[in-house]
């Protein structure tokens, strides 16, 4: 077991929690207590209430190519997130938290080094009462080697049976009770701001952090996102909500940021923003082909999802549609125009009959009856329709040579154009 | 995937590359003999913008572009409608045998946007073909669409009103349309790059 200890600057508990969920990116098994917990499981002074988030990085240590690179990964996200930060490390939770507390980030990583360190440690950190480390103090103990060289009956009848416990968890003698941290179903996380901001290119940074976390998450999951909300918060006006679809599953904050951004570009905020939420409830498994760079089909798909998302951002989730086919003999349902993310394929059969390339969105009446050319094709719509009608259909043209799909119908009377034979 | 698969499969792409910057720009037959010959290359160019200015509409100027569709989507490219005046039929193109998967309709609400979305369609390597009806285009946008239509290597084709021909244009190649008696169409080539104006006749079959 090795642990790492990261102190967070003070954040709410769902901060916390999402810091959580961001860290499982690395680790199956993580921890966090918040401040209050904390003061309330050992009455310390208030200067040493952290927010505490654990990290079991042993077992990661050979997926990450070992402590450096695995260290130096953490680091590197926890910059991104650009989160002020202190951690330690060590074989047991307890160690890791004195270490991060005393400020001090080179790893001990087994039991030797660390019972040669206690030396270097001071009693303070251990966050015992404080009538305890009064009492210690005035007994001439400052260091943790001084307490751990006595006898822990001793110690226990001296200082109460809740410092020996505390030392011998600080050594792994006895196990820290430390509650996993789960995964919510529901992803939410918000960021408020402390001024009210009017530009929504200052809204990127932040932007950045939430995204950062949400990608930590989805990771932690193995999950990926095809759609999300990015909700803007205002003082009086209704909230601006931002949705945001990809084609295929994604989880790269970086895709994700730059396809808001084409949305944000175009926004035009009613009032300055208070606060971000990203809001998500649909999760898909990651798409796979993610990985394959050296299929040429699978790089053109990529390309084809890729400007699809991008049109998508900019022109609205509406502009974008995939044709399909559907069973049906009436030539309006014969068709469907679907969203492109809608995965379904068309596998109806078309009509044997001939249809022109183009179709009026709407039947449009025609003043005179055109020059039929070939016909009658009879199309009745169903009476279970509620749209009781018969058609007869024929293909026309009109003077200047343009070819007509026209039909006449019997139960009102009259001729319609409904397509081109473009 | 073994190593020397990979390598193999790396290195045939670094040839296929070095091939494509040097080689000549390619061409896609349009299905119509008579046509295919007027053209220099033997067709439709492609990584180029084509500019498609029917008399009016409803006399083939879509059936005309269907062989070449065709085989652009079962080559495996994807292609894109934009904002087409009309409903491109879907049960029309499939009993042509047009890959209805690989149809991307886009109906932007601004002109604007449909002049960019074509831009972002024809700079995808990923879509063979772009047909759009813009509203109205200026030489500069035409310049804009061109240089795209050469990034992405895929044929653009833009519907025009016949006057657009008066202006000039960068476009590869201009043709204008006009509907004759029995389904047959007259296509009268205004400009080619590399090949001579002139005219033919074909029959697009867009009637029954």
């Amino acid at each position: 077991m090795l642990w790492l200890c990261i102190l967070p600057p003070p954040l709410d508990a769902a901060a916390l929690q999402r810091l959580g969920w961001w860290a499982q990116q690395w680790s199956g098994d993580i921890s966090v207590r918040a401040a209050e917990a904390e003061a309330a499981a050992t009455r310390s002074d208030p200067s040493l209430r952290h927010d505490v988030l654990w990290l079991e990085i042993g077992a990661s240590l050979a997926l990450f190519g070992g402590l450096a690179a695995l260290l130096a990964r953490i680091e590197a996200a926890l910059g991104e997130l650009d989160y002020p930060f202190r951690h330690g490390m060590a074989p047991t939770p307890a160690a890791a938290l004195l270490r991060a507390r005393a400020g001090c980030s080179a790893p001990c990583a087994d039991t030797a080094a660390l019972q040669r360190s206690w030396r270097a440690f001071r009693l303070q950190w251990l966050a015992l009462p404080e009538a305890t480390l009064a009492a210690l103090a005035a007994s001439g103990l400052t260091r943790i080697d001084q307490v751990l060289a006595l006898p822990s009956d001793a110690l226990a009848r001296r200082f109460g049976p809740a410092t020996t416990r505390a030392l011998r968890r600080l050594q792994g003698l006895e196990a820290e009770p430390l509650p996993r941290l789960g995964l919510p179903t529901r992803y939410h996380s918000r960021c408020e701001f402390a001024a009210e901001v009017h530009d929504t290119q200052a809204l990127r940074f932040p932007l950045q952090r939430l995204l950062g976390e949400f990608q930590g998450y989805l990771r932690a999951r193995d999950r990926a996102v095809q759609d999300f909300t990015l909700c803007l918060e205002h003082a009086h006006h209704a909230e601006t909500r931002l949705q945001v679809g990809t084609a295929q599953p994604e989880r790269a904050a970086a895709r994700l940021l730059a396809l808001l951004a084409l949305q944000l570009e175009k926004l035009a905020l009613p009032e300055g923003v208070r606060a971000l939420r990203v809001e998500a409830r649909r999760f898909t498994a990651p798409s796979v082909l993610q990985q394959d760079l050296f299929d040429a089909a699978v790089e053109q798909q990529q390309q084809w999802h890729e400007t699809c998302d991008r049109l998508r951002a900019a022109l609205g989730p509406g502009a974008l549609s995939l044709p399909r086919l559907q069973a049906d003999h009436r030539p309006e349902r014969a068709y469907r125009y679907a969203p492109v993310a809608d995965a379904a394929g068309s596998d109806h059969a078309p009509v044997a009959a001939p249809r022109p390339c183009m179709l009026l969105p709407e039947p449009q009446p025609l003043a005179a009856p055109p020059q039929l050319l070939a016909g009658p094709e009879r199309i009745e719509s169903g009476w279970w329709s509620g749209e009781d009608a018969t058609r007869d259909y024929f293909a026309a043209c009109d003077a200047r040579g343009s070819r007509l799909w026209v039909y006449f119908d019997r139960q009102r009377g009259g001729w319609y154009l409904h397509g081109l034979w473009s | 995937m073994n190593r020397s698969a990979l390598l193999e499969q790396l290195a045939e792409r670094c040839r296929h590359g070095l091939r494509a910057a040097g080689a000549a720009p390619r061409y896609q037959p349009t299905g119509f003999t008579a046509l295919d010959a007027l053209l220099p290359g033997g067709g439709w160019p492609l990584g180029a913008l084509n500019e498609i200015m029917p008399a009016q509409p409803g006399i083939g100027e879509l059936s005309l572009l269907l062989p070449a569709l065709i085989a652009l989507a079962r080559s495996g490219r994807y292609l894109a409608l934009i904002a087409p005046p009309w409903l491109p039929y879907p049960p029309a193109l499939a009993q042509r045998g047009l890959p209805l998967a690989q149809l991307l309709l886009v109906q932007p609400t601004t002109p604007r946007d449909a002049l960019w979305a074509t831009e972002q369609t024809l700079r995808c390597p990923a879509f063979g073909a772009v047909l759009a009806w813009p509203a109205q285009v200026e030489e500069r946008s035409l310049r804009r669409l061109q240089l795209a239509a050469e990034a992405g290597g895929s044929a653009g084709w833009l519907y025009r009103p016949t006057h657009a021909a008066e202006a000039s244009s960068p476009a590869a190649l201009r043709l204008q349309l006009e509907a004759l008696p029995a389904g047959a169409l007259q296509v009268r080539i205004r400009k080619v790059r590399g090949g001579a104006p002139g005219a033919v006749v074909v029959h697009p079959a867009a009637a029954a």
